[in-house]
């Protein structure tokens, strides 16, 4: 068994016992995602790596089991394993100015953590970094690269164009797999996603309440639960965040005591243990109460018309994908919706198309009255942190608050 | 009773003691030195020396600086952001744009009426554009850092320093003191690249006058003229530029003592 394996395996066993001591919806969500993991080691499954933004769904139906990228590199960072990974690729020539999560990816690919893939897909957005990443990852284990280009457009061509393209990705996985797409499974897992999102949407109405009934970590990460990809567990872990919050809110159970401060999380958390969080907590009684991108941005897919049609309406629909005003747009009215104070953009080193909005968001939020603070963070290498310079630009930020 | 404010910064530990109008009584610096713990109850110490008072007369303490959590005694810390603020509005109350350049690190801090932080900006995460920056280049070229100011005005041309980071930019400036380029021109282009530096940062927060300077490198006569052409305002200094952030902190002490009281 190998170290990897091992972990997921341990993981998933030490969940599944804190789970039978009580059930949260963070544990449930964290227990079902490392069972996800560890499907790449189980030969039930084909395994596939992609870049974060593919309709897992797709993948669910053929029984590929997906695990994309920028998770296993925030994973690695999570336990702190990732530092010998990043040596490896900057030993190979990456320049340390690259995206973290890719690269930690590549030295990882490198060093042999992981078993073969079976298949490599990826996405033209949200980053071209990630798609590189891949490329490097096939040369690494001689696997081709499947690339899904999603247009920037939300037109009827660039639906029938992904359309297209989700059918070429389909017969490229039959002709890497021989797996077969299961049609009722698809439908099952769009009606599972449905399902899921009516729950998730409710769960995060409930926190635009002032206290929310969630604290800054219950959603982190939340963007990862697109793995389970329209599995019956998806629908569960919405159900049981929703009710978690219903409850807690009827209550009048707050998720931070004595809130005070609502704060946006622009884009991606800091990925590797540190001090911000809590100390917002803690001295600021300061809550992250919405995650860009935990935000559920598409409609309800129809379950009478062809899923392939709908999961490509969703995608076409992505904020991060078109011109930057559709994301600006979301982010002034998450501030709005859900009454934030202010806002936390991390601006991750490598991550050009953040770092190129960044002046944006700030402009755009002023005109909600909402400040922002840029930390200018790598959230995955914390070879590059230094805790107490993050800490005065964060605590100043608050006492401007 | 009395209130302190102790700033302790990566070059220097700052004391400054108010009384209950806000007026300053005493103020001392000293050097931070390896242990910021010790140099910061030194100074504190010193400070009541000077002002003649006990421990026990002092009703509030704010530590502030990046040593800000190395007081154990301070009653609150906070950020220097904050304490620069307060302390530039009380000495001259129509700022509306402090920059405040410290050994580690510099910053542009915008007020509104009234003092309250609007909006700020700091430099990344090295020395670029800081206090720091300059005693190396002043280490380089063997100058005195208080003669660089005065050194400035004598250069006839300006030397451009194309690197921005420290080590590199040491190593440029050594290559120009061997090719026997005068002292004054390469002090001169150190400034200029200071100031497009911290130029940026200014141009971030948007510049609203009028401007005021703290910290340390604002006793630096030459680049301040640098700023003040590159913003094509008159820029506000201190009488003792250093000690902004401890009279900001001590001016908080008494407010936070005074609002605990009511």
């Amino acid at each position: 068994m190998s170290m990897l394996e091992k972990y997921f395996a341990d993981l998933e066993a030490a969940l599944k016992n804190k789970l039978d001591e009580k059930t949260t919806a963070r544990r449930r969500f964290i227990y079902e995602i490392a069972r996800i993991g560890g499907r790449m080691f189980d030969r039930e499954w084909a395994s596939a790596w992609t870049t974060v933004f593919v309709p897992f769904e797709i993948l669910y139906a053929m029984g590929v089991a997906g695990n994309f990228i920028e998770f296993v590199g925030a994973m690695l960072a999570g336990n702190g394993m990732s530092r010998p990974f990043f040596e490896k690729a900057e030993a190979e020539g990456f320049s340390t100015d690259s995206c973290s999560y890719h690269r930690t990816i590549i030295g990882a690919a490198r060093q042999g953590m992981f078993p073969k893939p079976d298949l490599l897909i990826g996405s033209s957005f949200p980053c071209d970094g990630g798609v590189k990443a891949l490329l490097r990852v096939g040369e690494i284990y001689d696997k081709p690269v499947f690339l899904l280009h999603t247009p920037y457009e939300q037109t009827p061509e660039s639906l029938d164009y992904l359309v297209k393209q989700y059918r070429a990705m389909i017969a490229h996985i039959t002709e890497q797999t021989g797996r077969t797409l299961d049609p009722d499974k698809l439908r099952r897992a769009v009606h599972n996603n449905n399902v899921a999102r009516e729950h998730i949407v409710q769960a995060l109405d409930l926190c635009k309440n002032a206290p929310s009934p969630a604290r800054s970590d219950d959603w982190k990460n939340f963007i990862i639960y697109v793995l389970l990809g329209g599995d019956d567990a998806a629908v569960d872990v919405a159900r049981i965040f929703h009710e978690e919050f219903r409850h807690k809110h009827e209550h009048g159970i707050p998720g931070l005591p004595g809130e005070k401060y609502r704060l946006l999380w622009i884009q991606n958390r800091i990925q590797f243990k540190n001090n911000l969080i809590r100390k917002l907590e803690e001295d600021y009684k300061a809550n992250v109460v919405i995650d860009e991108l935990n935000y559920i941005f598409w409609e309800p897919m129809d379950e009478s018309a062809d899923p392939l049609e709908e999961l490509a309406r969703r995608q076409l629909a992505h904020p991060l994908i078109g011109p930057v005003e559709r994301r600006l747009d979301l982010l002034k009215k998450m501030a709005v919706e859900f009454g934030c104070h202010g806002a936390v953009n991390p601006s991750h080193w490598g991550c050009r198309q953040s770092g190129g909005a960044r002046n944006m968001f700030k402009e755009t939020l002023a005109q909600a009255g909402v400040p922002v603070i840029h930390l200018d963070v790598d959230c995955v290498d914390e070879r590059n942190f230094s805790e107490g310079q993050l800490l005065t630009r964060l605590e100043a930020f608050m006492e401007m608050l | 009773m009395h209130y302190a404010g102790i700033d302790i910064g990566s070059l220097s530990a700052d004391t400054v003691i108010v009384d209950e109008q806000g007026k300053m009584v005493a103020y001392s610096i000293l050097p931070t030195g390896a242990n910021s713990m010790v140099s910061g109850e030194k100074c504190f110490n010193e400070t009541l020396e000077k002002a003649g008072l006990a421990k026990q007369d002092i009703a509030y303490i704010v530590a502030t600086g990046y040593g800000r959590i190395s007081v154990p005694f301070a009653d609150k810390a906070i950020t220097e952001i904050t304490c620069h603020g307060r302390g530039a509005y009380a000495l001259f109350p129509n700022t509306r744009t402090i920059i405040d350049i410290g050994g580690q690190d510099s910053k542009v801090i915008k007020l509104e009426n009234g003092g309250k932080v609007i909006d700020f900006a700091m430099n990344d995460k090295c020395a670029a554009g800081t206090g720091r920056f300059l005693e190396v280049m002043a280490r380089a070229m063997e100058v005195k850092l208080q003669d660089m100011g005065p050194l400035s005005f004598q250069a006839k041309n300006k030397i451009e320093i194309s690197s921005m980071c420290t080590v590199f930019a040491e190593s440029e400036v050594i290559s120009l003191v061997a090719q026997a380029q005068p002292k004054e021109d390469i002090i001169a282009g150190i400034h200029a690249a200071i100031c497009s530096r911290v130029g940026g940062m200014i141009d971030r927060v948007g510049l609203v006058p009028e401007v005021t300077m703290t910290g340390g490198v604002a006793k630096n006569t030459g680049m301040v003229a640098s700023l003040e052409k590159r913003t094509g305002v008159k820029i506000n200094i201190p009488e003792e530029p250093q000690i902004a952030g401890a009279l900001g902190a001590a001016l908080i002490a008494r407010e936070r003592a005074q609002q605990e009281k009511e």
